[in-house]
């Protein structure tokens, strides 16, 4: 149980860091770390901390229970941007052969969301059980 | 069309016939997802006559008979209050299936009941699919359904629609039912009443051959002691007023003596009943693995007004990312294909000039505008079908339900509402997701100041040029002018057009499932096959059209060129026509140049920063300075408010008119075009004071 707060806890500190590093950098109107691993634009901030707000809330209340709701939506959410980016990567492979967007859409799978979705996987299916019943 | 084998130990032969067989049930217990599975997916969409809510029809061949599989509104009971009440009402009484499928939850039967009991008393053959059945007993529902046979005399057979569990089995019942008498079903509704029934019956006796519908005279007599209008309006009609009185007499002798109005009395009598159905043969013992328990948990979250709005926005954010960002390399992909391959081999086809413009430059282009949109439904409709089948989108509606309702609307159209910001072509059709066709009307009468993205381009180059300092207060403002028009015109029309229409409902909140991928890939391939087909025809005669007036003038025939000469373009129809207009816009001081642009925005409203640029015959580079020249800030600032609320793009109108018909699309149409002007000309008078 306890590896599992934690990775909940490490996956919701992810998102709001991320995304509290794309505010900064852009009231501050400067470049700060890696562009990939922040979101895109501002409508992903609030997507982020929205995820992020529900893995810390599922978190906060695993010292009683875990909030399987919070938990299963949280999930959900983070696995759902990862597969509409992956979307974008087969879309975007399609510009291969129109233009020159090979590296920009190889690029792409290496994005924080995909990242983060890819690393939720696990813990869905290990708390598969839990949320269900 | 779709053909099931006759499961081979069926022993009754079909004979060579055609059978219509209605599927009916509450909202969200699986209706499409059993329709769907019993076409194969073969199925066609139309309208219901006269009103636009959708109407499934699928055929299938059972043995030899051909059947047609009609898939019902979903309804609570069928007194005719709601439109999709009276729709399945019309549909069981005019058109007289020879079966009715009523699909039931199996986890909430009590609930189904009700709609089962005023099926029965239709007299109609009823077979009851009992859906969902895995997932009752998940929960601990126990149903005696032998039991249940046994007392309502009508076939129950156990599915799940979804896994095609019980499929072949309805099937086979089908089969049988076909050639079998109805069994009849009479409710005891105590004596004083039931002898008021039997009173009205007698007196509707021989006149029932005046009515359109063949019915029993029971279920008439039932129906006007519970003052269905419906039904009262028939007999009207018809010239039976003396029925109507009688029944009135003796409703209300009957209300005199129990101080109740029979409709309650009546429908307790019906509560009852399924009361004691209930405790007769279903049984709630400890869930095993409940749904409902983790279907609550998530309501807590996903209905929560913070939490839950979060949710919303960021789901909304996914699907326009889904929809409009994800999918531009497809759109670009086509817009390549057909203007420059395609476009060019029309160009220098060997055709005479006339011939290769008129396919280029005005079907091409009409084909193009419609296909470009293809990938934005396709990816949009994919993930609101999606949404729709988890149920999430009906806590949506619970969650802006408060405040959608002030504008006499439910909470569910604040999906289309926002869709309208990215394009109003898919926020038009996704307003289907709406139950009543008024709702559907008002929505859709809103969505077109909901300020899309191909208006940007416009406020992008006017606040370039004149607002650099302000430039995104300036864009916010036009999309907050939008809103507020919207709620304005939300405001008027429900209560000058809709009023007398309002009508209660109820919100069902169905459990979360995972959608079948098959159901949502018809559902949303019938909605983009939907637009193909209608819209894409007005769309490619509108710019037949559109391309004869710029090609040819007063002079004549003025050339191909003319679409891209400013010179030529000055002497054709639209020019004229432009010019006659520009007296109405003398107040705006616009010249028949900007009122050309306008016109031609009702192709695309991208269209209209080119062709400002084609007649002011400067590049788009050079466009800056000669708006400069022929503008001050407040024209601009009115231009654009103006290309904000004037009538929508041509797929646009098109796809309202295919939707909600075109007496309505013409109000819409006029009244955006008054609207523009008003407003544009307050614009400009409080800002000359102003400034």
């Amino acid at each position: 149980m306890k590896i599992v707060a934690g990775y909940i806890l490490l996956l919701g500190t992810a998102y709001i860091v991320s995304s509290l590093i794309y505010l900064i950098g852009n009231i501050a109107k400067v470049e700060i770390g890696i562009p990939q691993l922040l979101p895109a634009d501002v409508g992903m901030v609030f997507y982020f901390i929205t995820v992020g707000v529900l893995y810390n809330y599922a978190y906060i209340k695993s010292r009683e229970e875990i909030s399987k709701a919070s938990l299963f939506i949280a999930l959900t959410m983070s696995i759902a941007i990862m597969v509409v980016q992956a979307i974008n990567f087969i879309i975007g492979f399609i510009d291969l052969f129109i233009s020159s967007a090979r590296v920009e859409a190889i690029y792409n799978l290496t994005r924080i969301e995909i990242i983060l979705g890819i690393l939720s996987v696990p813990l869905l299916i290990k708390v598969r059980k839990i949320i269900y019943e | 069309m779709a053909c099931h084998e006759v499961p081979s130990n069926t022993k009754i032969k079909v004979k060579q016939r055609s059978v219509i067989v209605g599927i009916i049930g509450n909202p969200n217990v699986g209706k499409s997802a059993l329709f769907n599975k019993l076409t194969k997916g073969k199925a066609w969409v139309g309208n219901w006559p006269g009103v636009t809510v959708e109407k499934k029809i699928g055929k299938i061949n059972l043995g030899e008979a051909s059947v047609e599989i009609v898939d019902l509104p979903g309804i609570y009971g069928l007194t005719a209050h709601s439109q999709d009440e009276i729709i399945a009402r019309k549909f069981l009484l005019e058109e007289k299936p020879e079966i009715v499928i009523q699909v039931a939850n199996a986890v909430n039967l009590e609930r189904n009941l009700y709609l089962t009991i005023q099926l029965l008393e239709m007299n109609l053959k009823l077979i009851i699919a009992l859906n969902m059945v895995d997932l009752a007993e998940e929960e601990g529902v126990e149903i005696d359904i032998h039991g249940l046979i046994n007392e309502l005399k009508i076939p129950i057979i156990p599915i799940v629609a979804i896994k095609g569990v019980g499929i072949n089995q309805l099937i086979e019942t089908m089969i049988e039912q076909i050639d079998k008498p109805i069994p009849s079903f009479k409710l005891d509704y105590g004596e004083e009443i039931e002898e008021a029934i039997e009173k009205i019956s007698k007196l509707i006796g021989s006149s029932m051959r005046k009515l359109d519908f063949e019915v029993d005279s029971r279920w008439l007599a039932i129906r006007l002691l519970e003052d269905d209008n419906d039904v009262v309006e028939q007999l009207k009609s018809r010239g039976l007023e003396s029925i109507i009185r009688e029944s009135k007499r003796i409703k209300d002798e009957l209300e005199a003596r129990f101080n109740k109005s029979v409709e309650v009395l009546m429908i307790e009598k019906r509560y009852h009943y399924i009361l004691s159905l209930s405790k007769k043969y279903v049984k709630r013992g400890p869930a095993r693995k409940s749904l409902t328990i983790f279907t609550n948990k998530l309501d807590e979250v996903l209905t929560h007004p913070i939490i839950g709005l979060m949710i919303f926005v960021s789901m909304l954010y996914l699907l326009f990312k889904l929809s409009f960002d994800i999918v531009t390399p497809l759109t670009e992909l086509i817009e390549i294909f057909f203007s420059h391959y395609v476009y060019n081999l029309f160009k220098t086809s060997f055709l005479p000039e006339i011939i290769s413009s008129l396919l280029a430059d005005a079907v091409l282009n009409g084909v193009s505008v419609v296909l470009i949109f293809i990938p934005n439904l396709l990816f949009l409709f994919l993930g609101i079908s999606f949404l729709e089948d988890t149920g999430y989108l009906a806590r949506v509606a619970f969650l802006f339900d408060k405040w959608m309702n002030k504008l006499g609307l439910s909470g569910r159209a604040v999906i289309p509402l926002l869709i309208g910001f990215g394009c109003n072509v898919p926020a038009i059709m996704s307003t289907r997701v709406l139950g009543t066709d008024r709702d559907r009307r008002l929505a859709v009468s809103m969505i077109p100041f909901m300020s899309c993205s191909a208006r940007l381009p416009i406020y992008l180059l006017f606040t370039l040029i004149f607002f650099k300092e302000n430039q995104i207060i300036v864009i916010l403002s036009m999309y907050f002018v939008g809103v507020v028009t919207a709620i304005i015109t939300a405001i008027l029309f429900n209560n000058l057009l809709f009023k007398s229409q309002t009508v209660g409902y109820v919100m069902d909140m169905p459990p979360y499932l995972v959608p079948s991928a098959i159901s949502v890939l018809i559902k949303s391939w019938e909605r983009v096959k939907s637009f193909l087909i209608r819209a894409g025809t007005i769309i490619v005669s509108l710019m037949v059209v559109i391309w004869f007036l710029s090609i040819t003038g007063p002079e004549g025939y003025l050339g191909a060129e003319a679409l891209s000469n400013p010179e030529l373009l000055s002497r054709s129809w639209i020019a004229s026509f432009s010019k006659l207009l520009e007296p109405l816009f003398k107040p705006f001081n616009w010249d028949w140049r900007i009122i050309a642009s306008l016109i031609f925005g009702f192709i695309a409203k991208e269209v209209v920063v080119s062709l400002l640029a084609v007649l002011y015959s400067a590049g788009e580079q050079g466009l800056s300075s000669v708006l400069l020249s022929s503008f001050t800030p407040l024209t601009a600032y009115s231009l654009m408010t103006f290309t904000l609320l004037y009538t929508p793009c041509m797929a646009t109108v098109a796809t309202i008119k295919t939707e909600i018909g075109l007496r309505h699309t013409l109000l819409i149409v006029s009244y955006q075009l008054i609207i523009a002007y008003t407003v544009t000309y307050a614009i400009l008078l409080i800002g000359g004071l102003i400034i």
